[in-house]
């Protein structure tokens, strides 16, 4: 849905991925003209595509505990982010993803989610 | 006084398309405000004839901003400026709406703190209530260039 429109993917595992964000990408013009910065729920249906990659389904949020944006991710200072992917609860509660979203050391979102 | 469905909505919103998810303030006041949404054919987020979460998480963002930009044009008189997500927590997709359903939103003040505002949100679709959150929203100073 956002790949190769808000971002290219470097690369991908079972529990990371890596990726270029594409600022000439016309989310970028429209949030907010001037002064471009990733939208949070772009940054969300990331992480669901990218968990949904990595074990071969479409996946979307269904429900989440906790999601919290900590950091902008401005296209301008940003080029990478690496998304850090788990299953907390992986016998109880398999469906349930925690994911880190970094740009080198610095957190710039973490969420908790139900994938279905 | 204009009625809250004839105001644009890039009065009350600092977005532009194609990242546009609310259509027009239905009503406002101060403690309940609420919004429409329909969902295009086509479009960022729609993917096999139905809206993804992310478009709702928007959808519901940008239903606090239409609140705030209401207030500061039509009640402060000031710029509309732009927000940001800060968290969205105890979200609920109970179903995911088809292209053409109409979303109607209604945002329930909860506080404001320091510039950040909590909201209640519930997003409905011909009543049937299909996705809740609790979305924070952090104001700024910032005007977008027209």
């Amino acid at each position: 849905m956002l790949k190769d429109y808000l971002y290219t993917l470097e690369w991908i595992s079972a529990d990371s991925a890596r990726v270029r964000l594409l600022p000439e990408s016309p989310i970028y013009a429209a949030h907010f003209k001037g002064m471009p910065v990733t939208p949070g729920a772009c940054l969300i249906q990331m992480a669901s595509e990218l968990v949904g990659a990595s074990v071969g389904k479409t996946l979307d949020v269904e429900e989440a505990s906790d999601i919290r944006f900590v950091h902008p991710v401005l296209p301008g200072e940003i080029t990478e982010l690496e998304f850090q992917y788990a299953r907390p609860y992986p016998a109880d509660q398999p469906d349930v993803w925690s994911v880190h979203i970094l740009s080198g050391e610095t957190l710039c979102a973490r969420m908790k989610f139900t994938l279905r | 006084m204009i009625p809250f469905d004839q105001i644009p909505i890039e009065y009350l919103l600092p977005q532009r398309p194609p990242f546009v998810f609310v259509d027009h303030l239905l009503h406002y006041e101060e403690a309940y405000t609420r919004t429409s949404f329909r969902v295009p054919e086509q479009g960022l987020f729609v993917e096999n004839g139905r809206f993804a979460t992310g478009g709702l998480v928007e959808h519901m963002a940008q239903s606090s901003a239409a609140r705030a930009g209401y207030i500061a044009r039509y009640v402060l008189h000031i710029p509309v400026t732009i927000g940001y997500i800060g968290s969205v927590r105890k979200l609920k997709v109970f179903r995911h709406p088809q292209c053409g359903e109409l979303l109607e939103t209604t945002v329930t003040f909860r506080e404001n703190i320091f510039g950040i505002t909590l909201t209640d949100m519930e997003v409905r679709c011909q009543g049937e209530l299909i996705a809740t959150a609790s979305i924070k929203t952090a104001g700024s100073d910032k005007e977008i260039d027209e």
